[in-house]
């Protein structure tokens, strides 16, 4: 099963690997039969094995994921496949995970913060001031959000 | 086909529009619902996410109220207004009196079993609960397994009766939406079955379609001029 991370930090495979498993066992018990096991994680998508048949079992453990190492964050279920070379070659892309290194601002109608990272048309900021009530350090913003839709600063195309 | 019916964004959650527009579609749901609280103010972004192609994006309203006669007034209101009208029933009289309103589409159940008439109004009104999944993926431990626990009794509870479910994620954040196999996955767990939980997924679509629509009366619609033909639900 081939899923895609989306996080606020970074996380290395033993943080997540932990995590699928204590959501599984929490979701599922002792008894649960899907003995999950990370098999690869790049950063952005992974692969996670389990045994047959309990496929649907591990998508409801692993969509009860929200926090993993004291960042939010969500895993995504991308494909299954029933070996790791279709998995691979099917489901993981070449992905286009930028971290910014500019520190551009946004500053818009009640929200201003510095731009942490990019990724197609997608935009996470770190707002200036602390948000009451919410649990995540970023906002999550488009570029159609900002002045003038879709602009690129750096003259290069962001393109999905 | 598939919506989120409930999606809140900036100010209440941390993504603009736009964002959970363009994470929606990238996993699969053909539309979401922008719910604004009592409809107050105005959703900061929801022109950018209007832009957004291959996905939909509805404004709806989520009414929250402390007594059952200020919800009435509300309803009456904001119903006119927006295409989809939710009631978040925190206590039981609220719930009581949402199940018995024709003019809701959604009601969110803050932890009640349902009772017999209630379920009796849902079915007669035709209104849908929601099956939040957000406690399930919250929520770890002896805490989540009461939840469950309820869950399962409303979802039996709503097909003995015949009440129409809804299933979201609730998210407030990119980072809380689900797939809707996933989703599907997790309502599997309280007892929803594959055909149910598609079901439930497409309902939201269909209910605004049916609202966008005029209708003088139920089961009556208002047609265009030269096309003199009544057509019943």
């Amino acid at each position: 099963m081939v899923f895609e991370l989306e996080s606020e930090g970074h996380l290395d495979a033993r943080d997540i690997s932990i995590e699928i498993q204590s959501s599984y066992l929490s979701l599922f018990g002792d008894s649960g039969g899907a003995s999950p096991r990370l098999i690869s994680f790049d950063g952005r998508f992974g692969i996670v094995r389990c045994r047959n048949g309990y496929v649907e079992e591990l998508r409801a453990s692993l969509a009860s994921i929200h926090t993993i190492a004291g960042f939010r964050a969500a895993i995504w279920v991308r494909g299954v496949s029933g070996t790791i070379k279709t998995a691979t070659e099917k489901y993981i892309p070449q992905s286009s995970i930028k971290p910014e290194e500019h520190r551009r601002r946004v500053d818009l109608k009640g929200i201003s913060g510095v731009i942490v990272s990019t990724r197609g048309h997608e935009i996470d900021v770190s707002p200036d001031d602390h948000i009451e009530g919410l649990d995540t350090r970023y906002l999550g913003l488009t570029y159609f959000d900002l002045e003038g839709g879709c602009d690129y600063a750096d003259g290069t195309s962001d393109g999905v | 086909m598939y919506y989120e019916p409930r999606v809140h964004v900036m100010p209440q959650g941390s993504s603009s529009p736009s964002r959970m527009a363009i994470v929606a579609r990238r996993l699969g749901f053909s539309g979401i619902i922008v719910m604004g609280i009592n409809g107050s103010g105005d959703l900061q972004g929801l022109d950018a996410a209007y832009r957004i192609g291959g996905i939909s994006v509805a404004r709806g309203v989520e009414v929250a109220s402390k007594d059952p006669r200020s919800l009435k007034g509300r309803i009456s209101s904001l119903r006119d207004r927006y295409p989809f009208l939710a009631v978040h029933a925190t206590s039981e009289p609220v719930l009581r009196e949402a199940l018995d309103d024709p003019r809701v589409d959604l009601v969110l159940n803050a932890g009640f079993r349902l009772t017999v008439p209630e379920a009796r109004s849902a079915r007669r009104n035709q209104v849908a609960l929601a099956i939040d999944l957000q406690p399930m993926i919250r929520l770890r431990g002896v805490s989540r397994s009461r939840w469950l626990d309820l869950q399962r009794y409303n979802v039996r509870v709503a097909r003995k009766f015949g009440i129409p479910l809804m299933i979201t994620a609730s998210p407030r954040s990119h980072l809380d939406l689900r797939a809707p196999r996933d989703m599907i996955a997790m309502a599997h767990i309280l007892g929803i079955s594959r055909e149910e939980a598609l079901d439930a997924l497409r309902l939201p679509g269909r209910i605004l379609e049916m609202n966008q629509r005029r209708w003088a009366s139920p089961g009556v619609e208002v047609l265009e001029t030269g096309q003199n033909e009544e057509r019943g639900i």
